[in-house]
């Protein structure tokens, strides 16, 4: 029933913002509905858009419910990517699969890193996370620019990006004519290692407990800071591999905007899966057919697809609302 | 009350006796819902804090209003102060931030006075100051009202209201319980007007339980409070088996930090702290350390029990077994409604309570360090949590009661320590 009323409300949302916009609605969501889920093409895309902003919002989860507010996924998912790019750089006689895997566990490593910078500047020097992961996106984001210009450029080429991938590095596609790759199968994978953690052992419990209020796990004596640095870590391994599943799944290279805002992305698409696992998932895919659809609705609507991001903001600050009211009223009935 | 100038006013009473919300009236911060304010004479309302500062009524409060960032004559000017301030004795360059805590209310109280201000109100102004520091500004005080000022002090330290003070109104939940003059009181009569009854005194004395099992044993322990005053000054003190010591006093004097540094999860700046066992731990303000108030009952229950070994399956909670365990608990303690999937900020005080007491006792800890255990709890939540304790005791649990409340420490304790400022009071 409630989610039920969740994807009534989601449509509800999607239709008010395309009525602000002045567009024709049942058109619009028809060219939405075609580009996202129309056929096995539109369907291929939309799994493919969703592959990074499950992962990154799996990454969110772990944070958030840490109350750790990593804002810094983008940055995180970019220099997971460089990484994984500055790995095939030096490792490239290495071949085939153990070349991906080398790739995807540098790409975790580089963004356990840097969001592990930020956790240390919070639990040595107090640092609002907020500002500090906000902070590093842009210093990732200069980071690929002078990577994909400098060393990491293509010999001989003109254009900015790495040299690509071997075909044996990459991911199989799981259909010859789109881009469906099996990265898609990691997603639903660590949902549950995610979910299983978080719910069923005794370390996800004190996360949540650190999370929900740090005085009450410190008075139990539960290592607060040690828990933060964690949740904050796995978090930024988890949007590293984001980037390298794009890397190792579609692109095979880096280049500027390898991002079109994923990082940003997975902070609403964990927020509408209710900081939930499972929730990511289906939110993930959600956001995944908004992004696919709204290329079509670009094509044939002549609708910038930057629309999606209005849809994003206006959604969530929407389930947020609702969440908080449902919150206050559980306080006032308790008071 | 009435307040006249030329006097120090002493407003005494315990943490949540009414002092501040009394003081925030009176420096204009809140409006009365009802009652009538009267300014020389003439009933007045004010608007806000600046409008009572217009007219004359300042407030040092507990929490400095300066900027940290700006120099000292730079937050003068913000409260209206142009020239420098006679007898500051800082630089009005330096910058706020890097002065000592002293010189940060040195500065405040210049704040205050600039302009002349007729009547300025301290909100434990002690609070923060070391033992000297805090006779320079008693010092200091007498010397304002001299000059004809209205002066309330805010405290809740006996001594300073009887060494200072012309006046002492006494507060007790929020009513005046006693207005006199410090010749008509001494600290014995006071701190029973504060508490609502005798306060009960003894010096340390270790001798009868010598031959018991030790499950305690402190030795000079010094700790820090969360704003970095030494809250704990050189306390020894030990706890056998089956022993219940009560920690007495006026609250805010070094208990609650003595009890944290005792559970464990306050650093020690120094001395020596040796444990037996299993140390459960009651936080002193339940919703703000005790629980989460948005997780489960359950959750919250695990809080202490997702350690224990028998919930346990390596590193997984079985939910099963874990459900299972806290529907015991719930039980038990007689937890109401009884179910443990509600939020724990849908029970009552008394419920909240029980649901810490519970989880803190199961499992039959070697020693309990309970804080203001009963503090605002209905006389059957307190007969409940009173119980509990006993049967613990009984147990052999070793058990370090801190409590304001006289009653409750003659009632459950083997011995009673009176804690004053961070120290032992030896009874005269």
């Amino acid at each position: 029933m409630r989610h039920v009323a969740v994807l009534l409300g989601l449509l509800l949302t999607l239709a008010l913002t395309l009525l602000a916009f002045g567009l024709p609605v049942l058109e619009s969501l028809g060219h939405l509905w075609e580009g996202a889920l129309g056929d096995k093409f539109a369907i291929h895309r939309t799994l493919v858009k969703a592959c990074p902003l499950m992962l990154a919002g799996l990454g969110m989860v772990v944070a958030w419910r840490g109350g750790m507010f990593n804002i810094g996924g983008e940055g995180q998912l970019l220099v997971g990517a460089s990484a994984g790019a500055i790995t095939y750089q030096l490792l490239h006689r290495v071949e085939g699969p153990g070349l991906t895997a080398l790739v995807l566990v540098a790409c975790c490593a580089a963004g356990a890193a840097w969001a592990g910078i930020a956790a240390l500047l919070y639990t040595k020097r107090g640092v609002n996370v907020v500002i500090s992961t906000i902070l590093l996106n842009f210093v990732a984001i200069q980071v690929v620019s002078y990577l994909v210009r400098g060393p990491l450029q293509t010999p001989g080429e003109a254009i900015p990006q790495t040299t690509p991938l071997p075909e044996s590095a990459m991911f199989l596609r799981l259909d010859p004519q789109s881009s469906l790759h099996t990265g898609l199968f990691l997603a639903p994978v660590l949902a549950v290692l995610i979910h299983v953690w978080l719910k069923l052992t005794a370390s996800g419990f004190q996360l949540r407990v650190v999370g929900q209020n740090p005085s009450a796990a410190r008075a139990a004596r539960i290592p607060v800071a040690r828990t933060q640095v964690l949740a904050l870590t796995v978090s930024g391994a988890l949007c590293g591999l984001a980037g390298g599943v794009e890397y190792v799944g579609v692109s095979g290279y880096l280049f500027d905007g390898f991002s079109p805002g994923w990082g940003y992305l997975s902070i609403a698409v964990a927020l509408l899966g209710s900081l939930e696992a499972w929730g990511v998932l289906l939110s993930g895919l959600y956001f995944g057919a908004l992004l696919a659809g709204s290329r079509n609705l670009e094509a044939f609507g002549g609708t910038p697809s930057a629309f999606v991001y209005a849809v994003q903001g206006v959604a969530v600050i929407a389930f947020v609302a609702l969440q908080q009211w449902s919150r206050r009223r559980v306080e006032r009935a308790a008071s | 009350m009435t307040i006249r100038s030329g006097e120090v006013h002493a407003l005494l009473g315990e943490n949540g006796a009414g002092k501040s919300t009394l003081a925030s009236i009176l420096s204009g911060n809140l409006q009365p819902t009802s009652g009538s304010l009267a300014l020389d004479g003439r009933e007045v309302r004010f608007r806000d804090a600046r409008d009572a500062r217009d007219r004359g009524v300042d407030v040092v409060h507990q929490h400095f209003m300066l900027v940290p960032t700006f120099t000292v004559a730079e937050n003068l000017a913000l409260f209206g102060a142009t020239q420098g301030v006679a007898g500051l004795d800082i630089s009005p360059d330096a910058v706020v931030r890097d002065l000592s805590v002293g010189e940060q209310q040195r500065v405040e109280i210049a704040r205050a006075l600039a302009s002349g201000r007729a009547m300025v109100l301290f909100d434990e102004p002690t609070a923060v100051l070391t033992p000297d520091e805090s006779q320079i500004l008693l010092d200091q005080l007498r010397l304002l009202a001299d000059e004809g000022r209205a002066i309330v002090l805010i405290t809740h330290r006996v001594e300073e209201a009887l060494a200072v003070a012309d006046r002492i109104t006494v507060l007790r939940g929020g009513r005046v319980v006693a207005e006199l003059t410090p010749q008509q009181a001494d600290e014995r009569s006071l701190e029973a007007l504060i508490a609502g009854g005798d306060v009960l005194r003894d010096a340390p004395n270790d001798e009868t339980h010598a031959a018991d099992e030790v499950r305690v044993r402190a030795e000079s322990l010094r700790a820090r409070s969360d704003r970095g005053h030494l809250a704990v000054d050189g306390v020894s003190l030990s706890v056998s088996a089956g022993e219940v010591v009560g920690i007495g006093g006026v609250d805010g004097n070094g208990q609650a930090e003595l009890a944290e540094a005792i559970a464990g999860i306050r650093e020690l700046e120094s001395g020596t702290l040796r444990t037996t066992g299993r140390v459960a731990y009651i936080p002193g303000d339940r919703n703000r350390d005790g629980l989460a108030l948005m997780m489960s009952v359950l959750d919250n229950l695990l809080i202490a029990g997702h350690r224990r070994k028998r919930l346990r399956a390596g590193p997984l909670l079985p939910p099963r077994r874990v459900g299972e365990w806290a529907r015991a608990v719930v039980q038990r303690y007689s937890i109401r409604p009884q179910r443990t999937d509600l939020p724990a900020a849908a029970l009552s005080g008394g419920n909240r309570q029980k649901v810490v007491v519970g989880r803190e006792l199961d499992g039959e800890p070697d020693v309990l360090v309970a804080v203001h255990p009963t503090r605002g709890l209905d006389v059957r939540a307190e007969a409940d949590v009173h119980r509990v304790l006993r049967e613990a005791k009984g147990r052999g649990c070793a058990i370090l009661l801190v409590s304001a409340d006289p009653d409750e420490l003659a009632a459950l304790a083997d011995r009673v320590l009176v804690m004053s400022r961070g120290k032992w009071k030896v009874s005269a």
